[in-house]
């Protein structure tokens, strides 16, 4: 009789053991692959991030166009995603909110488009710019080498004297559904 | 014996715990690992191919000279750099496919969609496959005015010829704020109350320039008569012009080269005569400032051939406001015949004047980083007791390593 009770009792404890192992080894995979998915995402946006140079090549003053160089340094195809913003305040978060954007072929949710931030971190565009709900972004199909990207249209100048002293052109990656800044052009005007 | 089975209850458990727990922990530490192992190699090798790409593109350098009548692009870098787009300044461009190997060079730049290849200096922007942008026809330009003047120095320069003070930059563009102060004493008393260069450019425009201390004047010989003695631009015959010394007569203008000449009293005493001439805000120094060299070369006509050894010292003064340092330097003399002359020879002064700036506090003091600088050459001549007489005076060169020159071409 005192045999079954101890069988009994061993039989429960295994049990109680076994189930809280088993759920404990489902969140620490579930853990895990998050862990992991987030670790590729940084590789891939640490990749892409090196592999691509932006730079300035020629202002058209008159039509108001500028060409920035896009380079892909290991020469393969991709295809980029931009956002064109310019407005009198230059930091980043002081050019969404209100800054004048060139119009795009999509409309994106703010809330998908990642910037990066002054400390590194990605940031999506909703959080700097709560009453920004959507943002104007254009693909650029790179061919691999050095492509021409010609940022133009916008509703004002980009030339000095008017009132956009600066302007911003930030390249994205599309990974999933979501858009990842892998580089920035930068300009401002005295 | 209750007490045995619970022991033996509380190690069962143990074990089985043991069991679950430590593959567990396995599993987590080596994804944990491996991802972060993965993460930096990631990182290291998308970087370290960055940082390449980054080299060679810092390295691409092209050069343009021109050969008989075209602008030749030469490849003076260590990579190959490959043309793919050009541009004009009305805002057109064209994609293009032109290689130009390392050493190698090229006339034309090949356009990718079929039309004809397009002449180097008729193409204001050419950007490479890395992303550098170069302004083939003012490079063309450039190299064409300066081959005009044929610079060189001969002997093997340990500087590039971005560090010589040729003619063509002596004027150049800009011309009007390139300031040249030029003062003559005799034994340390004023000698002649106005003196001033003069020059004859073929760029920006062939013309004769005077420079009295606030910047090239053109067409100088339009309201001013020069002196015949200084029409000839290239007093020594080698195919580089000189600037000349002269003096400014009022009273119908005239400008004449100035003239050392020895007593012919019989008193057997030298006279000294100090020629400063001074560069207004010629140099620029660089983010480190180390040893800067200022080489130079002088050369005058002796009408009459002196007894004894004209001796002539040489001096350097690098200033910067209220602040100046100075420097003495070495000094080669030479005198030879001038061709198709009846009398009378070429007598060149050629030297160098070290600034020894980071071995010595007091010039440390003075010569800082990215600064500017006037620099002055000043010339001690000593000419001997006798008919000596040291003509027409000219600077031929001024070159100098260890800072930037300001005036550009």
């Amino acid at each position: 009789m005192k045999g079954q009770a101890d069988l009994i009792s061993a039989v429960i404890l295994v049990s109680v053991v076994l189930v809280m192992s088993i759920s404990f080894l489902g969140y620490a995979s579930s853990l895990l692959s998050q862990k992991t998915a987030e670790s590729d995402l940084n590789n891939l946006l640490q990749r892409e991030a090196a592999n691509t140079l932006i730079y300035r090549e020629y202002e058209d003053e008159e039509g108001g166009v500028l060409y920035l160089g896009v380079v892909r340094v290991d020469g393969t195809r991709g295809t980029y995603y931009y956002l064109a913003v310019n407005k009198t305040y230059c930091s980043i978060n002081g050019a969404i909110n209100g800054g004048y954007f060139k119009g795009g072929v999509l409309e994106v949710s703010s809330s998908r488009v990642y910037v990066v931030t002054s400390s590194g971190q990605y940031v999506p565009l909703s959080a700097l710019a709560p009453s920004l709900s959507t943002v104007p972004l254009n693909p650029l199909l790179h061919e691999g080498g050095n492509e021409l990207l010609a940022v133009g249209d916008f509703t004002v100048s980009l030339n000095p004297p008017s009132t956009p002293n600066c302007l911003a052109v930030i390249l994205f990656t599309q990974v999933g559904g979501d858009y990842y800044e892998v580089g920035r052009y930068y300009e401002t005007w005295e | 014996m209750r007490r045995g089975s619970r022991k033996a209850r509380k190690g069962q458990a143990e074990v089985i715990a043991a069991m679950i727990l430590i593959p567990l922990l396995i599993v987590v530490f080596s994804t944990i690992t491996l991802s972060m192992f993965k993460t930096s190699v990631t990182g290291t090798s998308s970087f370290a191919s960055r940082a390449k790409f980054e080299q060679e593109r810092s390295s691409e350098a092209l050069q343009a000279v021109w050969a008989d009548t075209a602008c030749r692009i030469i490849n003076v870098g260590p990579v190959d750099v490959t043309i793919v787009r050009v541009w004009w300044v009305n805002g057109t461009y064209k994609a293009a496919n032109e290689l130009i190997k390392k050493g190698g060079d090229i006339t034309k730049v090949s356009l990718s969609e079929g039309s004809n290849p397009v002449p180097v200096n008729a193409i204001d922007y050419a950007v490479t496959s890395r992303g550098r942008i170069f302004p083939f026809k003012t490079m063309c330009e450039q190299s064409q005015s300066t081959t005009n003047q044929n610079i060189n120095v001969y002997g093997g320069v340990p500087f590039t010829s971005e560090e010589i003070l040729n003619m063509t930059r002596l004027v150049g563009t800009s011309y009007a704020d390139k300031k040249i102060i030029t003062g003559v004493t005799k034994d340390g008393a004023p000698f002649i109350p106005n003196v001033s260069v003069l020059y004859w450019a073929d760029y920006p425009e062939k013309d004769w320039y005077l420079n009295s201390g606030s910047g090239w004047v053109k067409d100088i010989d339009a309201y001013a008569t020069i002196d015949p003695k200084a029409l000839d631009p290239d007093l020594d015959n080698n195919g580089i012009n000189e600037v000349t010394i002269v003096s400014v007569t009022s009273g119908g203008l005239k400008l004449t080269p100035i003239s050392l000449s020895g007593k012919s009293d019989g008193s057997g005493s030298s006279i000294n005569y100090m020629v400063n001439i001074t560069f207004v805000n010629l140099l620029r120094t660089r983010d480190y400032v180390d040893v800067i060299t200022v080489y130079f070369k002088l050369v005058a006509y002796l009408s009459t051939n002196p007894t004894k050894q004209i001796t002539v010292g040489t001096a350097a003064i690098l200033q910067r406001g209220v602040n100046s340092a100075f420097a003495s330097g070495t000094v080669a003399v030479g005198s030879y015949a001038a061709p198709g002359s009846s009398g009378g020879s070429i007598f060149t002064v050629t030297g160098s004047i070290i600034f020894p700036v980071k071995a010595y506090d007091p010039y440390r003091a003075v010569i800082v980083e990215n600064e500017d600088y006037n620099l002055t050459l000043s010339f001690t001549i000593n000419i001997p007791s006798g008919s000596a007489n040291l003509d027409n005076l000219r600077i031929e060169y001024v070159a100098v390593t260890g800072a930037e020159l300001k005036w550009k071409p």
